[in-house]
């Protein structure tokens, strides 16, 4: 700030100033009037009495004339007391003093020397007309001769009679005592008309000061009313007044905020713009009496809603106010970004633990575990489904549905027949009977939905949909769709992950030319199936003669034999049988729940399928078995040698043929396979082929030995 | 013409043709004085029966012009048409005729 500069004090009580300068004015103009009057009236008294003492010089002059006549006539008389009367009189009218008393008429009076020329000279001539009578009249009773006695008044009397001269002379002096007392009496008027004037013009000056000073108040009010206006309608700000009538004021942030027009406003009760559930607040507040500070929500002309901070201050016995005064802010744009933070504070969170859930999901069947909680959580009550492509990616299939509320039931068939899935990005139908809604949508159970389809992808690759309704025009909120995004995002990823990383693992297992799983899988199977205790049938085959095969047709017609061996025992065994190649032309099959008679029923189909498939450029061959169940071994390596011996007897009683194997070694033991007697016993057994195998994990191309 | 009258005498012209003349009257003071002008055969005018005062309703229409007491310092006119004749000046208030406050006046063809 500028040194000296007065500091802006738009509402400082200026108009004090301008008060206390009125009522000064008046006290200064009421205080001169005053001293004025007194001292007119002071100098007025004097002049009264100065009037009086001149006329009386007329009376006096008089009676010295018939006092001297008198006393010539020999009657008693004292005109020389009446000449010092009228000689002290006159000196006193002139230059002050005290004008004596006369007998028994009044009392000494004290003067002041005259003022003002004209009087002073009247009053003058007057004292030398009296000193001329006094002289005259002496003379005349000494008997004088009157023609030598001085005049010092420059009379020129022609008269000779001594009376008539002293009357003349009584005659002058008394006339010049009365203009004497008429100029007096003038001046002392002249005073009164001039107390009149100034007081009139010191009424005059102290009415055009005083409203001089009120026009400044005016001024000073209207500048400062003219201020707070500017303030108060330049501030963004929200001010209202309520009254009892509704608003009384409303400055223009406020109207612009409200979307009405000021005088729109004037009248309205509040509960016309407060939101339903705010009145109360801003009721409590209002009626509280003391400052109050609330946050409420207005709802715009246009239906849009605002949010405010306000301090509520209760006027209402400010008789200048009579209301409630509210000062506001917008609050809106602060309320929605904290809930715009809350929200994604809210998203981060879910995004997280969805993450962290699906990350502890092994296989497909736990993401689709988690993804089902998800949908719970996200809506417990909105359908959901989870559409997910099978290994073809031709097919949907559907993976999850929300625990808690029924399946949308979408027919759709094929990833790309699903429009969220060709757009690449979520769709949201407002309703299923709308012109532009997907129409597979259409004829559900539950009559026309809303619906929000979002696609499932992994790195690029569309995996499937996420799909949800909802009531017809009331689909999923933002904040759910977004939801539902995270989680398509998430489980997208996740399951595409797993895929991967079960596909890598199953190639890791499988042979390579058969496409079956190895030794090293099937047999960490059924230790499990044997620890639990699960009963399963296993049967061992062997391609007879494959080194023949191999020999006289080269590899590439073995190999071709094997993959058709390979197909042949899957047409055959159930889904969930197990078939590994075990190594070379050696092949192991596992028939959960059978036990060996029910293993034989299947693994003579297969031995009929394969004596009639179609061979193309290699002759047919066969196939021998042997085959056992859990129920007769404790271990794996006994089954296995079990297993083992049923194929050697197979082999040993002309190949083709199924051979249930026997636990020991050394009895004969005899089982009719198709009418032939399979003879199996000592002697007979070579090394058990899974002992060779063990030896060569990774079979040539060519195969083993074919017996 | 110029008429100065003061305590206690009238100084004027006494002689003067006849006609219309303005009287340019001064007051030297000290008192008040009045101005009254009438043709009179002599400066012996008739006086009421205080023996003081000039009676002027005796005069009747022999006065011919007058100013009311004035005040002293004041200058004033007063104009009269003077016809041939004898004309007394005179100040008629109280003792001031008497006094010697009058003066004659001829008034020529």
């Amino acid at each position: 700030m500028i040194r000296g500069a007065k500091a802006f004090r738009p509402f400082a009580p200026r108009s004090r100033k301008t008060i206390a300068a009125i009522l000064l004015t008046f006290a200064l103009m009421s205080a001169l009037t005053i001293t004025l009057s007194l001292s007119a009236t002071g100098r007025s008294q004097h002049r009264a009495t100065v009037v009086q003492v001149a006329a009386r010089q007329r009376m006096l002059a008089t009676r010295y004339v018939e006092e001297v006549l008198l006393l010539q006539a020999g009657r008693h008389a004292d005109p020389a007391a009446t000449a010092a009367i009228l000689t002290s009189s006159a000196h006193a009218l002139l230059d002050g003093g005290t004008a004596p008393a006369v007998p028994s008429d009044d009392d000494d009076t004290k003067l002041s020397a005259a003022s003002g020329s004209e009087v002073r000279a009247q009053l003058m001539q007057e004292t030398r007309l009296v000193a001329d009578l006094s002289a005259t009249g002496s003379a005349l009773l000494a008997h004088r001769p009157l023609a030598q006695v001085p005049l010092r008044a420059h009379e020129h009397l022609a008269v000779r009679d001594p009376i008539q001269r002293l009357r003349v002379l009584a005659a002058l002096t008394s006339n010049v005592s009365l203009n004497a007392a008429r100029t007096i009496a003038q001046a002392a008027d002249q005073n009164i008309s001039n107390l009149i004037v100034m007081q009139i013009g010191l009424g005059i000056g102290g009415l055009l000061v005083s409203l001089l000073l009120a026009w400044a108040l005016i001024a000073t009010t209207r500048r400062q009313g003219v201020r707070f206006r500017s303030l108060v309608q330049s501030s963004s700000d929200l001010v209202m007044i309520l009254g009892e009538g509704g608003c009384r004021y409303a400055s223009p942030s406020m109207a612009k905020i409200l979307g009405r027009a000021d005088a729109d406003l004037l009248g309205r009760r509040y509960e016309e713009f407060v939101h339903d559930e705010d009145r109360a607040t801003v009721r409590a507040a209002a009626e509280h009496g003391e400052p109050r500070e609330i946050s409420f929500r207005v709802r715009k002309a246009n239906g849009e809603m605002r949010h405010l901070d306000a301090l509520l201050t209760d006027l209402r016995g400010d008789r200048h106010i009579r209301g409630v005064v509210l000062n506001a802010r917008d609050t809106t744009e602060r309320v929605e970004l904290e809930r715009e933070l809350g929200l994604q504070a809210q998203r981060d969170s879910f995004s997280s633990q969805l993450g962290e859930a699906l990350e502890m999901a092994d296989d497909q069947n736990d993401a689709h575990e988690v993804i089902e909680r998800a949908m719970t959580q996200i809506s417990a009550s909105t359908p959901m489904e989870l559409l997910l492509s099978d290994s073809s990616r031709a097919n949907l299939e559907r993976a999850a549905i929300s625990p808690t509320a029924d399946p949308p039931g979408c027919p759709v068939k094929s990833p790309f027949s699903c429009v969220a899935v060709r757009r690449g990005s979520p769709v949201v139908f407002d309703s299923s009977e709308m012109l532009n809604a997907c129409p597979k949508l259409r004829d559900r159970a539950g009559g026309a939905c809303s619906a929000v389809c979002v696609p499932v992808s992994f790195m690029g690759r569309a995996l499937g949909v996420l799909h949800a309704t909802g009531p017809e025009n009331r689909p999923l909120g933002k904040e759910q769709v977004v939801q539902l995004t995270t989680l398509a995002t998430q489980a997208g990823a996740r399951i595409g992950t797993v895929r991967a990383f079960e596909r890598t693992q199953l190639q890791a297992s499988t042979d390579g030319l058969t496409g079956l799983v190895n030794r090293r899988v099937l047999e960490r199977e059924l230790r499990s199936m044997l620890h639990a205790g699960r009963p399963f049938a296993l049967a061992i085959a062997d391609l007879d003669n494959f080194k023949q095969l191999n020999d006289t047709y080269g590899h590439a017609a073995g190999d071709r034999a094997l993959r058709q061996f390979a197909q042949i025992v899957h047409s055959v065994v159930r889904e969930g049988d197990l078939v590994a190649r075990w190594g070379g032309e050696e092949f192991m099959i596992a028939l959960p729940e059978l036990d060996c008679q029910q293993a034989v029923k299947i693994l003579e189909r297969l031995r009929s399928e394969l004596g009639e498939a179609h061979v193309g450029d290699h002759p047919r061959f066969t196939a021998s078995f042997g085959v056992t169940d859990s129920s007769v071994a404790d271990n794996f390596e006994q089954l296995m040698a079990i297993a083992d011996n049923g194929l050697y007897r197979s082999k040993d009683g002309g190949r083709d043929r199924v051979t249930v194997g026997h636990p020991s070694i050394d009895g004969a033991d005899l089982t009719v396979v198709q009418g032939q007697t399979v003879r199996t016993g000592a002697g007979a057994r070579r090394a058990p082929a899974f002992h060779e195998a063990a030896e060569d994990e990774d079979p040539p191309a060519s195969g083993r030995e074919i017996r | 013409m110029q008429v100065s009258e003061a305590d206690f005498a009238i100084s004027a012209t006494h002689r003067l043709t006849a006609g219309d003349v303005v009287l340019r009257v001064h007051n030297e003071g000290p008192d008040q004085h009045e101005l009254i002008v009438a043709r009179a055969p002599s400066a012996r005018l008739p006086l009421r029966s205080d023996g003081i005062t000039v009676d002027e309703e005796a005069l009747g229409h022999a006065e011919v012009g007058s100013l009311e007491p004035g005040k002293a310092g004041a200058l004033r006119e007063l104009k009269v048409h003077f016809a041939p004749g004898r004309y007394v000046l005179f100040c008629n208030m109280t003792g001031h005729y008497m006094g010697g406050m009058h003066s004659t006046l001829v008034v020529a063809q």
